[in-house]
């Protein structure tokens, strides 16, 4: 990202930078301002009558809402908000030091954009800060600027401070006019879509926007409300997918670092744990899944100096692992064999001739049959004598194969099979089952992300440990996941191919692999470069992974609620099945949506919720297809979409409508008016003033697009319908205008509130 | 009040019954564990240092029930022994012995037996009647004795069948059967005692064996797998919420008492704790519960107090109501005071202007009168003579302003002078607690005394706390996990508000006489009396249960859990009591209405209730007013919904079998075409033996594939054969393949020209 802002400075001749601060420059290491409220109350040694820290945050919050209900200027101060609190004002005062100091130890400074100020003032390019913020230039230099002092130099302007703000635009007015900038050579770099993108542009000024990639705010509330996550190294995840190099800069790599990240370091580590716990030095991760897994836990090997433990890449697959599992001394084995074969999904009559070497040609009209419907057909007998036939050959390739596979695990290195942990996605562990048959030894540990009910099958001989356990019922996660791989899968897998045997090659022993899935090479190196810089994030604040209950509501977010970003990069993703190789799929696409919009989503997901397997082999991923057809969906299902303010608006629209009116005035130019001008905005409503009480400081809405008036002004121009765009002050502001109108001798007046 | 236990020696003594077998799990023993898992997790955590494995507790847990599974699977009868359960492990022989050992152990340390049934059982046993035991389990009649008898040598002398050693069960007859003929009984002189319907039910009474049931009339072990599943807390306590729940409920209020005892109790007695806990931080020196939810919180927290040993503090109740203290907050020395006070007025819902006037003690102005059924909140909107009806209200009102505010300060030093004749202690030194949701009430209070309450408690807020100036703190508050629970919870404080307040009227004023003040109530609203005093006897009852155990303490995480489950997932049997529970507004329009209506339900019936859940979760306030618990009144249209919705009943269990042969029976349906041989349907068998249903025909896919078989004595067929035969009612007997089956009988159907009916899941 720091490449692509400098070269926009220099294809736009810039010569002025500004910055926002919050989540721009400063990040706290907090989930949100209110978790800052409530650690800091926290820190204060005594309570308040008894009221807990989460507690005290709403109340901070609700202080906060009415210090600017109140405020006659265009922001507010700290000390404004602590103001209203029912307390007395030493109380008030340690209160608001409290929060300070929190502040001060919670904040930090993103190495990358110091290291853009830094180079930037070195170049001489003009560089200043602006903030939305109650806090004061000095308090803000107080906590945050202490490690970086050269940074008090550089100028800082406040909302609170200025009385004007970056979200009305005129805060950009007044740094121009205080530092004689010129909006066209001038950029702006910020987080916030409207204060640091729309408002700067309005204004002519370039702008840059620091994003993740993904809608982090509604992952972070859907998280948080719907899984009770919280603490998630928000900070970290956001800045490593926000600051990413610049050819990475896609969905895949946002999945990456802000989803997966946390999830793959929490895994990575409990995998070492675990290596370690059972005093083993060598990790062998199975291709496909080797292709992320295994630069994952050599980078954090790296970061925790385990250099003693070793990790390779073993070329394994159902399929490879498979057939030199069979047990050929067993009495039935080629009727055993058949039977399992008829357990593989996928499996069509022309693999399985394919795999017992049948002539195909005798069984081309059922060659794309299921096989496990196909065994219950009459034909089926003349398979059944032809395997018969065959019986000594295929034993031959099946000792054959086994000798391979026993050759190949001793090349990797590996003489005994009981001191290595073998590491797989899941769910049903049936390679690493197939692996110890063929080696005739157990694992030192068998370890997976993530198990199914089918582990089971082979429980009782092999044993398992999964970072996602079947058993787990929270939410349902492992069942889903279990029935919705894909979600991540194609992910994990890079190009490579399955791995359909091994062959000898000048005395050595080499995987045949089936062809890859070239589409998604990209999107899966975008997606290793997102984990990857989230593991390095956390390494270099030092922090610790994140515990595997967060993890799990981290997880069950992304695979319940998918966002539509997130759901979308699964229409460019295929999937190959790696029994039958040569086919592959995409996970999301027409057809299946079609099966989804047919129902509808509300009831497509109660028959999920009802049986999980529905439409599991033709739908992949319901919920992703769900995001994909209406974004919003699980948002609003939570009631997250709209806030309280939304709310009341719609609510007065309603009334608006009820009483049909087409033309009058506002009152209230606040957050509650942008919103209820949001919803009139493609209606034949029309706005002839907008009154608002700060009329004498303001000229324009925040927005910009309306004028601001006094109450007489509006009333002397002929304002005689005056809608109230407020609910807290509702009744003094209806008052005042009465009493305006009593003053001017105006009889006829109507309003409207909630 | 009877109890279950006065109504066995009813039937006892009514019927001379010469045999009496009872059930031994959920019956007469019963295991303080949250899940069934937990058994095992505890067994191998206490030997895990012995086993060089790396495996979890919880992955053994999960080993374990597999194990059971692929045990029984092995077995036609599926009647197996630990040991056939621990042999499908991959464990050597000795630690197979360490670990069964364990569970022993742990059976032996979690286990307890329900004295009261003992009791009786031998008190009748020396009256003549032979007693003897009878198990669907994997213990062997050896482990059950060694386990759970070791202290009761009468039990364990008595005569002990276990299905797993007779390889013949409950659930299927035969354990009857072979026990009649081993013992040589006459089922005629034969009560069974026990807890589960079908096996201890429908399967004794087909053998001709009365039957008592000790069945608790919520499904608590549903109730206590939500709670483990979905809010993944384990619950501590929950033998006790089984045991009042069992043999303390009265027969008349079974389910109001279950509410108390297995719901509210443990959560009144996590919120008493806390509130015990912050007053004595805050070194105050009384609690002081605001009428009507004292009549449920006072004698909790008194409790709770005793329990502790706490003589520090003390408890009581003051008789208020936002109605009573309302005037307090009335400030007559702000210049526009009787604006603000209309305007606190007009947020009552309900309240007309003629109430209003009322209320203000003047009568309605002769211009207004037209609007006096108008509700005040209106009026702001209506325009009279050009003037809105409230401005026209209110200059009105200002005539008698110093009327009014003689009566406001009357009121304020009337409710301050009750508060410290009754209460004897200032109010700084004083926690008050209420129900929730805004403390109104607490802010009035400070109001009338013109000073801060040592604390203001609620078991629950709502963002209208911070509409004052009054600090609140609440049980359920911002900080409570889920965070949607406190929204759940403000949105249908019916699911318990009524139950708390007994059958006291709300306080309406107070009146000097002489000396005393004493509070002015409405009538008592009878009709949610014995309700009330139901759930009031189980809260306690779970307290004292819970006290004697030796623990007791609830944490808030586990409240929470308790209380999420019950609001958003109640089961039927809670949601019914709710058509009979009068609920009654004590502010503004003063109606009353039973919580949840026959026209609420069928409101939800026509909306769908899949669509009006989800409406529901996505516009908390959607239908606010008329349906009061939505949760509950899906649960009425479909007992099973939130748990199907939740996995908590899935085809796989034995729940969802049951399930399919009610909604058959409910149907009137007594026999019919059975499409589905597999899995589903040798789980369902049972089930249509104990609703007395005929499978006609039986179909599967299978039979067009490889031809007719014979399964349990079905030939099974395929659907074209089966409507040649002319079946035309199905039952669906498959979770996986409902919709296409249906669509395949249809098809099959209109290619037929048959009329067909179709019942699945």
């Amino acid at each position: 990202m720091i490449a692509q802002i400098k070269r926009k400075i220099v294809e736009n001749k810039i010569k002025t930078v500004s910055f926002d601060l919050f989540d721009t420059l400063i990040f706290r290491n907090t989930d949100s301002p209110t978790a800052l409220f409530a650690q800091g109350y926290h820190r204060r040694c005594t309570a308040l009558q008894g009221l807990q820290n989460d507690a005290f945050a709403d109340l901070r919050v609700a202080w906060e809402k009415k210090a600017r209900q109140v405020t006659r200027a265009g922001d507010i101060s700290l000390e404004d908000i602590y103001a209203q609190a029912p307390l007395t004002p030493e109380q008030q005062a340690q209160l608001c030091q409290a929060e300070l100091n929190q502040e001060r130890s919670s904040g930090q400074l993103n190495s990358e954009m110091l290291a853009l100020v830094s180079s930037l003032s070195e170049q001489g390019v003009a560089v200043c800060f602006i903030s939305d913020m109650y806090l004061s230039a000095q308090q803000i230099q107080d906590c945050f600027f202490h490690k970086a002092n050269w940074l008090k130099e550089i100028p800082l302007f406040v909302s609170g401070q200025v009385g004007l703000t970056k979200r009305s635009g005129e805060l950009f007015d007044f740094v121009a006019d205080q530092l004689g900038w010129d909006k066209p050579y001038w950029l702006h770099i910020g987080d916030h879509t409207i204060a640091d993108v729309q408002r700067p542009e309005q204004k002519h000024i370039h702008s840059w926007h620091v994003n993740a990639g993904l809608p982090h705010d509604d992952i972070q509330r859907l998280e948080q409300q719907a899984f009770g996550v919280k603490d998630a190294h928000y900070a970290w995840r956001f800045q490593a997918a926000a600051f990413g190099p610049e050819h990475r800069h896609s969905t895949a790599y946002a999945i990456g670092a802000y989803v997966w990240g946390p999830v793959f370091l929490g895994f990575v580590d409990w995998v070492i744990d675990m290596t370690e716990q059972a005093g083993l030095s060598k990790i062998v991760c199975l291709m496909r899944e080797a292709y992320l897994f295994t630069p994952l836990i050599k980078q954090r090997l790296a970061q925790r100096n385990l250099g003693r433990i070793k990790v390779v890449d073993c070329y394994a697959s159902r399929h490879a692992t498979f057939w030199p599992a069979v047990d050929v001394q067993a009495p039935d084995w080629l009727a055993d064999l058949l039977e399992q074969l008829a357990r593989i999904r996928r499996l069509r009559v022309a693999d399985c001739a394919q795999l017992l070497g049948l002539n195909l040609s005798h069984y081309q009209a059922h060659a794309s049959q299921r096989f496990a419907d196909f065994k219950l057909q009459s034909e089926y007998d003349q398979f059944w004598t032809e395997c018969c036939q065959r019986q000594e050959l295929v034993k031959q390739d099946i000792l054959q194969q086994r000798d391979y596979f026993q050759r190949y695990i001793k090349q990797l290195g590996i003489d005994d099979y009981g001191q290595v942990c073998v590491v797989d996605f899941g769910l049903g562990g049936s390679i690493q089952h197939y692996m110890q048959r063929c080696l005739k030894q157990h694992a030192g540990l068998n370890l997976l992300l993530a198990s199914s009910a089918r582990m089971h099958r082979f429980s009782h001989q092999t044993l398992y440990h999964a970072f996602i356990s079947h058993g787990d019922t929270q939410w349902r996660l492992a069942e889903f996941l279990a029935r919705s791989p894909d979600c991540i899968e194609s992910l994990m897998l890079g190009e490579q191919g399955s791995t359909l045997g091994y062959t000898e090659q000048n005395s050595e022993i080499v995987p045949i692999l089936g062809k890859g899935v070239t589409a998604n090479k990209s999107l899966c190196e975008d997606f290793k470069a997102g984990v990857l810089a989230y593991f390095e994030r956390v390494h270099c604040h030092d922090s610790e992974p994140l515990e595997a209950s967060r993890l799990k509501g981290i997880l069950a977010r992304y695979l319940l609620m998918p966002t539509y970003p997130e759901a979308q990069i699964f229409t460019q993703l295929r999937h190959q099945d790696n029994f039958g190789a040569e086919r592959d799929y995409p996970i999301i696409d027409q057809t299946q949506c079609d099966l989804i919009g047919e129902l509808g989503n509300t009831e497509a997901l109660s028959r999920l919720s009802q049986y999980p397997k529905w439409l599991e082999t033709q739908v992949h991923w319901p919920q992703a297809i769900v995001s994909l057809t209406q974004a919003n969906y699980f948002l609003q299902q939570l009631n997250l979409t709209a806030s309280m303010t939304q709310q009341q608006a719609k609510a007065l629209l309603n009334a608006v409508n009820a009483h049909g009116w087409k033309v009058f005035s506002v009152y209230g130019a606040g957050q509650f008016f942008v919103e209820f001008a949001a919803l009139i905005a493609n209606t034949d409503i029309q706005i002839e003033h907008v009154i608002d009480r700060q009329a004498n400081t303001r000229t324009h809405t925040e927005d910009g697009r309306f004028a601001l008036t006094t109450l007489s002004s509006a009333l002397s121009q002929g304002a005689r319908r005056i809608v109230i765009c407020s609910f807290a002050y509702k009744q003094e502001i209806a008052k005042q205008i009465n009493t305006q109108a009593q003053q001017m001798a105006i009889e006829h007046l109507e309003l409207m509130s909630l | 009040m009877k109890r279950l236990i006065d109504a066995l020696n009813d039937v006892l003594a009514t019927q001379q019954y010469r045999w009496v077998s009872v059930d031994i799990f959920d019956t007469l023993v019963f295991r303080d564990i949250a899940q069934p898992e937990e058994i095992a997790e505890r067994a191998y955590a206490n030997v895990a240092n012995q086993i060089p494995l790396a495996l979890t507790a919880a992955e053994f847990a999960e080993l374990r029930k597999v194990a059971q599974q692929k045990a029984r699977a092995k077995r036609a009868d599926r009647e197996v022994t630990l040991e056939e359960i621990y042999a499908q492990m991959p464990f050597s022989a000795e630690q197979v012995t360490l670990l069964l050992n364990s569970e022993l152990a742990i059976e032996k340390q979690v286990s307890q037996i329900a004295d009261e049934l003992l009791d009786t059982l031998l008190a009748w046993q020396q009256k003549g009647c032979q007693l003897l035991l009878i198990s669907d389990m994997y213990l062997s009649a050896t482990q059950i004795r060694e386990t759970f008898f070791q202290h009761y040598p009468a039990l364990a002398a008595l005569p002990l069948y276990v299905s797993c050693e007779h390889r013949a069960s409950k659930v299927r007859g035969d354990l009857f059967k072979r026990v009649a003929e081993h013992q040589q009984i006459d089922p005629q002189e034969w009560l069974h005692i026990g807890d589960n319907p079908v096996a201890d039910g429908a399967m004794a009474r087909h053998h001709g064996i009365e039957v008592f049931s000790t069945e608790p009339a919520v499904p608590l072990n549903l109730v206590f797998k939500a709670e483990f599943s979905l809010e993944n807390t384990r619950v501590a306590s929950n033998v006790s919420r089984q045991l009042c729940s069992v043999f303390d409920a009265p027969p008349e209020y079974k389910v109001a008492h279950i509410i108390g005892a297995s719901v509210f109790g443990p959560v009144l007695m996590g919120f008493a704790d806390w509130v015990i806990d912050t007053a004595l931080n805050l070194k105050l020196q009384k609690i002081v519960c605001l009428m009507r939810d004292a009549h449920t919180l006072t004698p909790v927290i008194a409790k709770r107090l005793v329990q502790r040993g706490i003589d520090a503090l003390s408890v009581t109740s003051l008789s208020a109501s936002r109605k009573s203290t309302f005037w307090s907050a009335v400030d007559v020395q702000q210049p526009d005071w009787l604006e603000s006070l209309l305007a606190r007025l007009q947020r009552r819902r309900g309240l007309t202007l003629a109430n209003v006037c009322d209320l203000l003690g003047v009568s309605i102005p002769v211009q207004l009168d037209a609007y006096a059924d108008y509700e005040l909140r209106h009026c702001e909107k209506l325009m009279h003579q050009g003037n809105s009806v409230l401005n026209g209200l209110l200059q009105y009102l200002s005539e008698f302003s110093s009327v009014i505010a003689a009566n406001v300060a009357e009121h304020r030093q009337l409710l301050s002078d009750y508060f410290y004749q009754q209460i004897e202690c200032d109010l700084s030194q004083v926690c008050v607690v209420d129900f929730g949701n805004g403390g109104s009430i607490q802010h009035h209070l400070e109001q009338a005394c013109n000073k801060r309450a040592g604390a203001n408690l609620l078991l629950f807020s709502s963002q209208r706390i911070y509409e004052h100036n009054t600090l609140v703190s609440a049980y359920f508050g911002p900080h409570c996990s889920p965070s949607y629970l406190r929204q759940k919870f403000r949105r249908s404080p019916e699911c318990v508000e009524a139950l708390l307040l007994g059958a006291q009227g709300t306080t309406l004023s107070y009146q000097r006489r002489g000396e005393a003040i004493v509070a002015q109530q409405e009538p008592a609203l009878a009709r949610n009396g014995a309700l009330s005093e139901a759930f009031l006897h189980g809260c306690l009852s779970f307290m004292q249960r819970a006290h004697e155990q030796g623990g007791g303490a609830v944490s808030a995480q586990q409240a929470a859990a308790i209380l999420n489950r019950y609001i958003q997932r109640p089961t039927a049997q809670e949601a019914a009591i709710f058509k009979q529970v009068w609920h009654e507004d004590n502010f503004g329009a003063n109606d009353q209405f039973t919580v949840i209506s026959e026209e609420q339900v069928n409101w939800m019936r026509n909306e769908g209730v899949a669509n009006a859940l989800h409406r529901f979760d996505s516009e908390p306030n959607y239908q606010f007013g008329f349906v009061h618990w939505p949760q509950a009144v899906a649960s009425l249209i479909d007992a099973d919904i939130h748990f199907i919705k939740a996995g908590l009943i899935s085809a796989r269990t034995a729940s969802a079998a049951e399930r399919l042969a009610r909604q058959v029976a409910e149907m009137g349906w007594t026999s019919f075409t059975l499409y589905g041989a597999g899995e589903f349907f040798q789980q369902l068998l049972p089930y249509l033996h104990h609703y007395g249903l005929q499978i006609e025909r039986l179909v599967d896919r299978q039979a067009e594939l490889k031809g007719q078989y014979t399964l349990h004595g079905y030939e099974v067929m395929g659907l074209t054969p089966a409507l040649a035969a002319n079946s035309q009612r199905f039952v669906i007997a498959s979770y996986a393949f409902r919709f296409e089956i249906a669509e395949r009988i249809n098809q099959y159907a209109n290619q037929h020209g048959a009329q067909i009916e179709v019942i699945s899941l």
